[in-house]
């Protein structure tokens, strides 16, 4: 979907959000200090920055000067709120205190393309295609009628593919705490989901956890 | 200010009081000396005078004239002579007047005893008189003879000079109380100004003194207050810089917990909810163990460095070789520094130290050292000991490594600092081991100091007594 630029000098946690967001479906490039950063930015510019503030060489605040146009989300350890401020003063999008959940960086990120105009609102899997902006769903040409609360399902579901998200979870995404239903709504509802867009062998249940879109054969 | 208000007001009660009444008694005592000076002589001459009438009352009656009319001619001619003088007189027989010029409103004056004479003062037309009234002796008791003498200019005078007094009192309290206020504001103005820079560093403004001058109580006051807020200026930037610290302290620890904790929680997140290869597996787990032994660690570290505060561990005499070779081994058998050098020049065999924690902060120092050669092409770490002349030993451990700043020399022994601000783990660790090592030194009753030059190399010494 986009192109992200992670600058991380934990190799680890680089290697993680890396993964996590191939798997979302962006493609990926890492950097591991201030002015490797640089060079890859000089060599193609990014859609979205995630960045530490911790760095070696350039640390992530100086490097703001160099990043006026790109939206940066911060990413790091220190949470005290002269830091949160001070990330958000300099021109950052978003800053979020590891540890975190690979959803919220999702979805953060999501709002951030949103906004910028970079997410893409279409995705097609199987021969489906849904368009999130307009809330239709074709396969050939034939348009497959889906509710408003499917739609927000299937929306959560995107969003995180290949990511196994728990019924309360998808509850909460997809319809907020407001509902009160019971987590067997969401199980109704994806049963709906995979008839609708024969998505039968896409939706998975994951034991003991939930629900994945996939998007990729996997051997297993 | 109610104090020097308290104080002028007294004070000037007090003094006009003292000076008035001081006054008016003197006065009085003068006036009263005066008047008995004048009464004395009056007296005496009215003695004379009486005398010289007997002698005169004697011849008339020696010749039976004695009577109305000869007393009255006879007092006329007195009176005459003595007009001069302002001497009046009057006599009278009984009741009847025979001769009367004093120049008093009439009254009666009362009889006296036979022998013996009153007299009282009187003032009539702006004058003082004297006014002396006795009997006549013998058979001529019937006689009351009133003599009179006037004490001219005494009213005037005295009056004159009440009212000049009146003046002066006058003159002089309002003198005084223009300069006892004056004083009293001067004197008590120190005592104002305490009380406003008083107020000012309760406000906050620590660094304010008094301006001390003069020897008396309220200069020695000026000092004293000066010395406390010295202390309190200090207690308070120790507790501040405490504060600082401990803040410090907190936040590096909190950072140094959380990067390992976000590793372990990534990677679980991604076995628990992604579909992962075999070898994505091997290492999410990998990592899993390798940040969970660090975690571990860092406790570990931490423990020892709260524990340490506590009494020293006892001491035994070591035998420095033996323990350097099993350290030697130790390193070099991890492998990772294989390929350094470290050499040994033990010239004092002993040192009187705790095996266990030596042991750990020597393993830390050589840690360090190593750590710092990691760019270099030949790594040299050198540890010698040394007698010192008190009799104890000194331990050195050299390294040619990349050394530090005189600013990075003064935080080395913080816990949690690092030179590298990144914090990178690759090349450093969480930043206790020279914290831990400090407290060892401590807690042993040793010194360390260091010495570096970026780029040269870094020298610590341990002095243990």
């Amino acid at each position: 979907m986009a192109k992200i630029l992670i600058v991380e000098d934990e190799k680890p946690i680089s290697n993680l959000i890396f993964r996590n967001l191939q798997l979302a479906g962006h493609s990926c490039r890492q950097a591991y200090d201030g002015k490797q950063a640089l060079a890859e930015i000089e060599n193609q510019i990014p859609d979205l920055i995630i960045l530490d503030v911790m760095l070696p060489e350039i640390n992530g605040f100086a490097l703001m000067e160099y990043l006026k146009e790109i939206p940066v989300i911060f990413v790091t350890a220190r949470d005290s709120l002269s830091d949160k401020i001070k990330g958000l003063n300099s021109g950052a999008e978003d800053y979020l205190v590891k540890p975190f959940e690979m959803q919220e960086l999702t979805a953060r990120i999501n709002v951030i393309l949103r906004r910028y105009g970079k997410n893409v609102t279409e995705f097609t899997l199987k021969g489906v295609t849904v368009d999130f902006n307009s809330r239709i769903a074709r396969k050939k040409s034939l348009e497959i009628d889906l509710k408003p609360r499917e739609w927000d399902l299937l929306e959560v579901l995107v969003q995180n593919k290949n990511l196994a998200l728990s019924r309360e979870k998808l509850l909460d995404l997809a319809w907020g705490y407001q509902f009160e239903g019971e987590s067997r709504t969401v199980d109704v509802h994806i049963q709906k989901l995979r008839k609708k867009l024969d998505w039968e062998d896409r939706i998975k249940t994951v034991y003991k956890m939930g629900y994945r879109l996939d998007t990729k054969e996997y051997e297993v | 200010m109610k104090l020097w208000k308290k104080l002028f007001l007294s004070m000037l009660c007090l003094f006009i009081g003292f000076i008035n009444v001081t006054i008016y008694l003197t006065v009085q005592t003068v006036y009263r000396t005066n008047l008995n000076r004048e009464s004395s002589s009056a007296l005496i001459e009215q003695t004379y005078f009486i005398t010289d009438l007997l002698a005169d009352f004697q011849a008339l009656n020696g010749r039976k004239a004695l009577n109305e009319e000869s007393v009255a001619d006879l007092f006329q001619r007195y009176s005459n002579r003595l007009e001069m003088k302002m001497v009046y007189l009057k006599i009278q027989y009984n009741r009847d007047v025979y001769f009367n010029n004093l120049p008093l409103p009439s009254g009666d004056e009362e009889s006296v005893e036979e022998g013996k004479r009153n007299y009282t003062y009187r003032n009539s037309g702006g004058e003082k008189y004297i006014v002396i009234a006795g009997n006549l002796p013998g058979n001529l008791s019937g006689y009351t003879v009133t003599y009179a003498r006037c004490i001219p200019g005494f009213l005037k005078e005295w009056t004159g000079l009440n009212r000049e007094l009146l003046v002066i009192q006058t003159a002089a309290s309002c003198v005084l109380i223009v300069c006892l206020f004056l004083m009293l504001r001067r004197m008590v103005s120190p005592l104002e100004k305490m009380s406003e820079t008083v107020e000012d560093i309760a406000a906050g403004n620590y660094r304010q003194r008094l301006p001390v001058r003069g020897k008396d109580e309220i200069a020695q006051l000026a000092e004293e207050f000066n010395r406390m807020a010295n202390e309190i200026e200090h207690k308070i930037n120790t507790i501040e810089a405490e504060i600082c610290n401990k803040q410090t302290f907190i936040d590096n620890m909190s950072h140094e917990m959380r990067t390992p904790l976000a590793s372990i929680f990534g990677y679980a997140e991604m076995l628990q909810q992604t579909v992962t290869s075999r070898e994505e597996m091997d290492e999410a787990l990998e990592q899993i163990m390798l940040q969970s032994r660090n975690l571990l660690r860092l406790r570990e570290n931490l423990l020892e460095l709260t524990l340490l505060r506590q009494d020293s561990m006892e001491k035994e005499k070591i035998v420095l070789e033996d323990l350097i070779s099993a350290l030697k081994r130790q390193i070099m058998s991890s492998g990772r520094y294989g390929k350094y050098r470290l050499e040994t020049d033990i010239s004092e065999k002993y040192v009187k130290a705790n095996a266990i924690l030596l042991e750990r902060l020597l393993s830390n120092l050589l840690e360090n050292a190593f750590r710092a050669c990691n760019d270099r092409t030949s790594p040299v770490v050198l540890i010698e000991s040394a007698r010192t002349e008190e009799g104890g030993t000194v331990i050195c451990i050299k390294d040619n490594g990349k050394g530090m700043t005189e600013e990075e020399m003064k935080h080395i022994t913080d816990p949690f600092y690092r030179v590298d601000k990144a914090r990178s783990r690759t090349e450093g660790g969480a930043g206790l081991g020279l914290a831990i090592s400090r407290k060892i030194v401590e807690n042993q009753g040793a010194q360390m100091s260091f010495d570096s030059a970026p780029g040269i190399g870094t020298e610590v010494s341990i002095i243990f007594p």
